[in-house]
């Protein structure tokens, strides 16, 4: 490559993975509704993740910061933007980017805001940061996917949303375990899957969530990316998209021709379900607690609506250090606890009570 | 806990999402939550005290009787930890197994939902301690 885009002044200083404890059985929400007993086989995914009753978006978004930060070392009060990425903040209206930069000691003279694009929102607040980095506007910046994802229990997305978080400092090209090579975005108007503003479920256009969504943008970002670096899929030692369920990110691999066995070390969905804002950006928290010095890294995560970003990333030498710093992702998708769907329902709030409830 | 008014809930917030406390500069003891003079020695010459995320729980209880905002927490664990100098009383959370709930087991910070105010208001944060089993 021999084009040096403004990207590659910055890089992934810190990063860090939540996933909360509970899982579910695609099998038990199977028999809950009465589907084909064979879903969870066709989507690739085991189990999902269910978060606590006193967990949400915010609290998970503020654990993986930590870590991103634990593993960054720098002084809070340098990092100038706080970008939280959701579609399944606490508040309609109240950000949560501001509790996180509070907690952290981040406040007050930081940009803080949440962001909204489906599963992509955190994706664009890289994009964001990597421009506020670059320009010299600011030397470090926080990006948080976080999502508590919404389903209409008995839809067949009920058995892949779930919910975990995942963050990144993003600062300096010298203090980075990966550094930014290039970056490219890829966005049309597309009724894959939507959400209206007082309802509690999302709905899914059928026969626009596979090829016109998820393949279209994602192929046409990863393209457009390659074409403007002059990469190939030959040229990556990992490639990690979003990951809806098992067997999209697989397909989308062999589609632009990349072998599988540099999709699965960053394939978390079969463990966890669909993060949805976590989704990619966590398969790429996975490969940066492996990678070794001089790995390329093709990201691509993607948001309904719809639009993908597809990143070339290089690992440097900096890498095993900050990866001793923090918790790995591993430990968190190791460490869990099967719940039924009596406890899914209570702690995802789906059993309806009142107000005055008492014993 | 009772519930929190929200300009009462809005003073401690720093305390509650970090648990910042203070030592004493006399008596080299840290106490939380701050006071302006230290309960052990008397002393006003005190400065911040952060405790780290990981400590030790000492005991612990719970509690079945909770108000009506959070009857879904049920029952509410609670824990006397030993976090650095700080000694303190936290909820605990993610307990699946209180059989594991032993004296001396580590524990680490997290930030949880406190209380909700109602369907409405304002949701209150504040650091629980999740055993490491
Ligand atoms: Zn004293």
């Amino acid at each position: 490559m021999t084009n040096l885009f403004p990207e590659s002044k910055t890089g992934i200083v810190g990063w860090g993975g939540y996933v909360p404890i509970y899982r579910i059985k695609l099998s038990e929400i199977v028999k809950m509704w009465g589907m084909q007993e064979s879903l969870p086989q066709i989507l690739n995914v085991e189990e999902k993740s269910v978060d606590n009753v006193d967990e949400d978006a915010l609290t998970m978004g503020f654990e993986a910061a930590r870590i991103a930060l634990e593993r960054a070392r720098v002084n809070p009060s340098l990092i100038n933007a706080v970008f939280f990425g959701t579609e399944s903040k606490p508040y309609a209206v109240k950000p949560s980017a501001t509790v996180i930069a509070e907690a952290l000691g981040i406040t007050p003279v930081t940009m803080a805001s949440d962001l909204e694009f489906a599963c992509r929102a955190a994706s664009e607040a890289l994009r964001a940061s990597i421009g506020l980095v670059s320009s010299g506007m600011m030397k470090y910046a926080l990006v948080i996917g976080s999502d508590t994802a919404q389903a209409n229990p008995g839809d067949v997305l009920e058995l892949t949303a779930s919910s975990g978080a995942v963050a990144f400092i993003i600062g300096p090209k010298e203090e980075s375990a990966a550094y930014f090579e290039a970056s490219y975005s890829y966005v049309t108007d597309t009724p894959d899957f939507w959400r209206r503003a007082l309802s509690p479920y999302p709905l899914h256009g059928e026969g626009f969530t596979g090829e016109p969504a998820y393949f279209a943008h994602i192929v046409g970002a990863v393209k457009g990316l390659m074409e403007k670096t002059g990469l190939k899929p030959t040229d990556f030692d990992y490639a990690v998209f979003h990951q809806p369920n098992g067997r999209f990110p697989l397909k989308v691999a062999q589609k632009l021709g990349i072998p599988k066995e540099k999709v699965l070390p960053g394939l978390v969905t079969p463990r966890i379900g669909n993060t949805y804002n976590a989704s990619a950006l966590l398969g790429l928290a996975k490969i940066l607690d492996q990678a070794k010095p001089g790995n390329r890294i093709l990201v691509a995560p993607f948001g309904s609506g719809a639009g993908s970003d597809a990143y070339s990333i290089v690992v440097t030498d900096l890498v095993e250090e900050k990866r001793r710093n923090g918790t790995l992702l591993s430990f968190f998708i190791e460490n869990k606890v099967n719940v039924s769907y009596s406890t899914y329902a209570k702690n995802r709030g789906l059993i309806k009570r009142i107000d005055g409830w008492s014993l | 806990m009772a519930k929190l008014s929200i300009p009462i809930f809005w003073r401690v917030r720093k305390h509650l999402y970090t648990l910042e406390g203070r030592k004493c500069l006399e008596c080299g003891r840290a106490h939380f939550p701050p006071k302006n003079s230290c309960p052990y020695c008397g002393s006003t010459k005190l400065v911040e005290y952060y405790p780290p995320k990981k400590g030790k729980l000492l005991v612990w209880t719970k509690l079945y009787e909770t108000c009506d905002d959070r009857s879904a927490y049920r029952p509410i664990y609670i824990g006397l930890l030993q976090l650095g100098e700080l000694r303190v009383v936290l909820p605990l959370t993610d307990i699946h197994d209180e059989g594991k709930l032993k004296p001396g087991i580590d524990v680490e910070l997290v930030l949880r939902r406190y209380i909700e105010d109602g369907d409405t208001g304002l949701i209150y944060y504040g650091l629980k301690a999740r055993p490491i089993f």
